[in-house]
């Protein structure tokens, strides 16, 4: 029994070592297969002389520098003025939301925009320095458009307004401070033609 | 018996291990900068001229520290023959001074034009990677040099270099907001708008041939598309509110962009002619700045729909939005890599903003930046580098680095702020 | 099967000719087996000397084309007791490697001289860098293998932390120990987990005639950095021994990448 089961043992070890075996060839050649490229490399020809070089003019392409004349700022069509008579709201970090003095503030500005009904006015968004500027965009819009809205709501006639985001990129105080931050976040009430 | 059995199993064990692996491992630990030697250029015909020289040797040094392989050895040996081409010099000295790769220039100068010969050599194997020939003007040098260094990258890592990019940025040199291109190198700068109000957001074309922007020159910030070469220029967006974040397909057939016309700032995307309008986004919170992953299948953008600013993803159809970025109060700007696996993005933190990298499935969110204010991150076209802008010396300038964080290096030259660098695709 | 075997059970002595008829035929196995798998000379060395680890002045240098190596080296240490599983093999076969850089020193050194006259000057500096340190590897190596013969038969000589399966003092470990040697001053990578399998062709003077990536993970640095150290290290390969041809594989990674 023993020895019938050296023999059996044995046996199998055999089967292994020789499936090892073959196991390891056919691997091999299956990556041989796999990767043809690289074998040993040519050296590289060199290029005795120009002809053999590849040629590559390096032509710049011309690159035209504005054509300033036709832009130059006096396609900005509206001459915005600054509306003394009325006042600017402000705002808490990162909020489009009106205090009660915003409020307030609107109030009194809807009185004035009612009396003088004729006038057209954007209401500017704006937001302090730390926002990243693409969010601030979005952000001061949300400002101008929460002010509008209250004033339609006050009976505004909504032709009377519209609104424009600045993002950041208007500060009305150049400091890096909280004093500055709160300044600039804001509406700002621009009468137009 | 079952001794022998025993026996017999260890001795066959270590023969069949052995036959199976078939291969001897050679391994060395590190990761090891490539020595890299610049020959001292030479004048193949007339006299030698010390400008061309030393611009050569300074354009190399600048790209190929930078590149990430490769130590840029300070002084080369000196040489009994100092030919350009193989067999016209020895490469013992090289070997001796521990150089795996040796540049050789050879120019050529007549009046104003200029021909400069460049072979890269492998030291060790002695033999020649590539040699190419160019041909321009006397100031086209720093461009002859920028391809031939796009050449060695690839050569030596398989994908072609970034160095003949060019940046475009928002330039405040003027005091106003402009867009403006330079090398990637921050050199020759060339303002592109001169409209005197404020123009935001380049992005280029995935041909290179194109910018995409935002202004504000007719009253409301509008989306525009300009012909590079031409100038020529059309508005693309002026729906009502912003029209911003604009961000070409990758295929060049889109734009995503964010507009505020059906209330509050969404996600649309619209073809380059500005129709064929589609909406993704739906909800009242802000969203902005899509970035579209490499294949074009999905959108990353900024949503605070949450509370704050954080980045999310989703299909370009809009559908399957999910959260990307978890930690952080605030986080904006996600630029997809060229490979597909990463996002960078900028986050708020409480020393300013800072670019981070993030696996495009969330893990692996890791700090790229930490001095000074940082933002605005993009990557090269080959993902090897990543541009941004930083305060870290006073004004806002670019900055180049690699994409692990390494070798942050200032590029702008300008005294103005600078921002919002874009590097441009591989021109054809 | 078990059964009939069972039923056929022999005596003792049957058991003693089955037992010797197995081990021929395993025996037979094995040594095919090693035929058919080509001319490695052997698979499962357990002495080891490293000549990797030992001091080395510059291992950017690794060049040991000493004119006088030869004349200096001491004796090649005594054949090295036989390993266990080496029982089952030819013996004859197994023993010759000893040191093969010490054997044939000088023919190397000949064809050396004539493929590199031109540095001719720096490769005697280097030589003579080289040899103090050759001959620093060779004591030391001795005195490895003195301890090893002596003691414990499989010691912790050898590579740190290595399982003792790397190599043997056989003619693929010692190229194995010249390209890691080499690979050292050349390893660089851009990719987490890069592998290369090349396999060489030696011809009997000690040349690579054939090198054959047949297997690569993509990343092209690493490419550049194992046909450097190839290169650099054939600058110190002695010939086989036996005057054949030596071909073997080897895989090169980072270290400590990919072992978990």
């Amino acid at each position: 029994m023993r020895k019938g089961m050296a023999g059996l043992v044995t046996v199998l070890f055999c089967g292994a070592l020789l499936a090892g075996g073959c196991a390891k060839k056919e691997m091999v050649k299956g990556e041989e297969g796999v990767v043809p490229p690289v074998t040993t490399e040519k050296p590289s020809e060199t290029p005795p002389a120009k002809p053999s070089i590849k040629e590559e003019a390096v032509k710049e392409q011309p690159i035209k520098e504005a054509q300033a004349a036709t832009e130059t700022g006096k396609e900005q069509p509206v001459t915005a003025q600054a509306a003394t008579e009325l006042e600017k709201v402000f705002f808490d970090f990162d909020s489009f939301i009106l205090t009660q003095p915003s409020r307030d503030t609107l109030s009194k500005n809807a009185k004035w925009l009612l009396k003088n009904s004729q006038v057209k006015v954007q209401i500017e968004g704006h937001c302090d320095e730390r926002g990243s500027d693409e969010y601030n965009l979005a952000l001061g819009e949300k400002r101008a458009k929460s002010a509008m809205n209250y004033l339609v709501t006050l009976g505004v006639p909504a032709n009377q307004l519209s609104i424009i985001s600045y993002g950041k990129e208007k500060p009305a105080d150049p400091g890096h401070d909280e004093a500055a931050w709160a300044k600039n976040r804001r509406d700002e009430f621009v009468i137009i033609k | 018996m079952k001794k022998f059995l025993v026996g017999l199993l260890l001795l066959c064990i270590p023969s069949l291990l052995q036959a199976q692996q078939g291969y001897l491992e050679v391994t060395a630990p590190g990761n090891r900068q490539m020595q890299l030697a610049i020959a001292q250029p030479v004048s193949l015909f007339g006299a030698q001229n010390a400008d061309i020289a030393k611009g050569i040797s300074e354009v190399f040094n600048f790209d190929l520290t930078l590149a990430g392989p490769f130590t840029v050895m300070p002084a080369p040996p000196s040489e009994n023959r100092s030919g350009i081409r193989p067999g016209e010099f020895d490469f013992a000295p090289w070997q001796a001074a521990g150089a795996n790769l040796l540049i050789k220039s050879g120019y050529t100068l007549s009046a104003d034009s200029l021909t400069i010969e460049f072979r890269l050599y492998d030291v060790s194997r002695g033999r020649e990677l590539v040699a190419k020939r160019y041909s321009g003007k006397r100031g086209d040098l720093r461009k002859m040099v920028h391809t031939f260094s796009d050449e060695i990258m690839l050569a030596v890592t398989g994908e072609r270099g970034p160095f003949t990019g060019k940046i475009a940025f928002v330039s405040k040199a003027t005091g106003n907001k402009e867009i403006s291109l330079m090398d990637y190198d921050g050199h020759n700068v060339q303002r592109l708008t001169k409209n005197s109000s404020i123009n935001l957001d380049p992005d280029f074309s995935p041909d290179g041939r194109e910018l995409i922007y935002t202004s504000y020159k007719r009253r409301n910030p509008d989306l525009y598309r300009r012909e590079l070469f031409s100038g020529t220029e059309a508005r693309i967006s002026a729906r009502p509110g912003i029209n911003i974040t604009g961000a070409w397909s990758p295929d060049g057939g889109k734009i995503a962009l964010a507009m505020s016309k059906d209330g509050n700032s969404e996600i649309y995307t619209i073809n380059k002619a500005g129709k064929q309008l589609a909406r993704l986004t739906n909800n009242s919170a802000i969203e902005v700045s899509p970035a579209w992953s490499p294949d074009g299948s999905r959108i990353a953008f900024v949503s605070d729909r949450l509370g704050k600013p954080q980045v999310f993803v989703m299909n370009t159809d809009g559908s399957n939005v999910r959260r990307l970025t978890t930690s952080g109060a605030y986080n904006v700007s996600p630029r997809w890599s060229p490979k597909g696996d990463r996002i960078a993005y900028c986050r708020q933190t409480s020393a300013g903003f800072q670019i981070f990298v993030i696996n495009a499935d969330g893990s692996n969110d890791s700090q790229l930046t930490t001095e000074g204010s940082n933002e605005h991150p993009r990557w090269s076209p080959d993902g090897r580098f990543i541009t941004f802008s930083s305060t870290r010396s006073g004004k806002e300038a670019i900055y180049v680095m690699r994409s692990d964080g390494s070798g942050q290096t200032r590029v702008s030259r300008g005294k103005g702020a600078d921002s919002h660098p874009v590097w441009s695709p591989r021109w054809q | 099967m078990r059964r009939a075997l069972k039923r056929n059970e022999p005596g003792p002595g049957g058991m003693l000719v089955w037992s010797f008829l197995l081990h021929a035929a395993l025996f037979f196995l094995v040594t095919q087996l090693n035929i058919l798998s080509g001319v490695q000379p052997d698979n499962a060395p357990v002495y080891y000397v490293d000549v990797v680890n030992l001091p080395v002045a510059r291992p950017r240098s690794g060049n040991p084309a000493g004119s006088t190596a030869g004349a200096t080296e001491p004796a090649p240490p005594p054949a090295a007791p036989k390993p266990q599983p080496e029982e089952m093999r030819l013996p004859a076969k197994t023993t010759p490697p000893s040191r093969p850089k010490t054997a044939t020193a000088a023919p190397s050194v000949k064809a050396k001289q004539d493929r590199q006259e031109t540095t001719q000057d720096f490769e005697e500096r280097l030589a003579r860098l080289q040899q103090e340190t050759e001959s620093r590897h060779e004591s030391a190596a001795l005195d490895a293998l003195r301890r090893r013969a002596a003691g414990r038969g499989k010691g912790q000589a050898g590579m740190p932390g290595a399982a003792g399966k790397e190599a043997g003092s056989d003619y693929s470990s010692y190229i194995q120990s010249r390209l890691k040697d080499a690979f050292k001053s050349t390893i660089t990578f851009q990719s987490r987990t890069p592998e290369v399998r090349v396999r060489l062709t030696i011809d009997r003077a000690g040349h690579i005639v054939r090198q054959r990536i047949e297997y690569s993970s993509g990343d092209r640095l690493f490419e550049g950095a194992v046909l450097q150290a190839i290169a650099k290290a054939e600058k110190s390969f002695t010939p086989p021994p036996g005057g054949q041809d030596f071909e073997h594989g080897f895989v090169f990674k980072p270290q400590g990448v990919g072992k978990n």
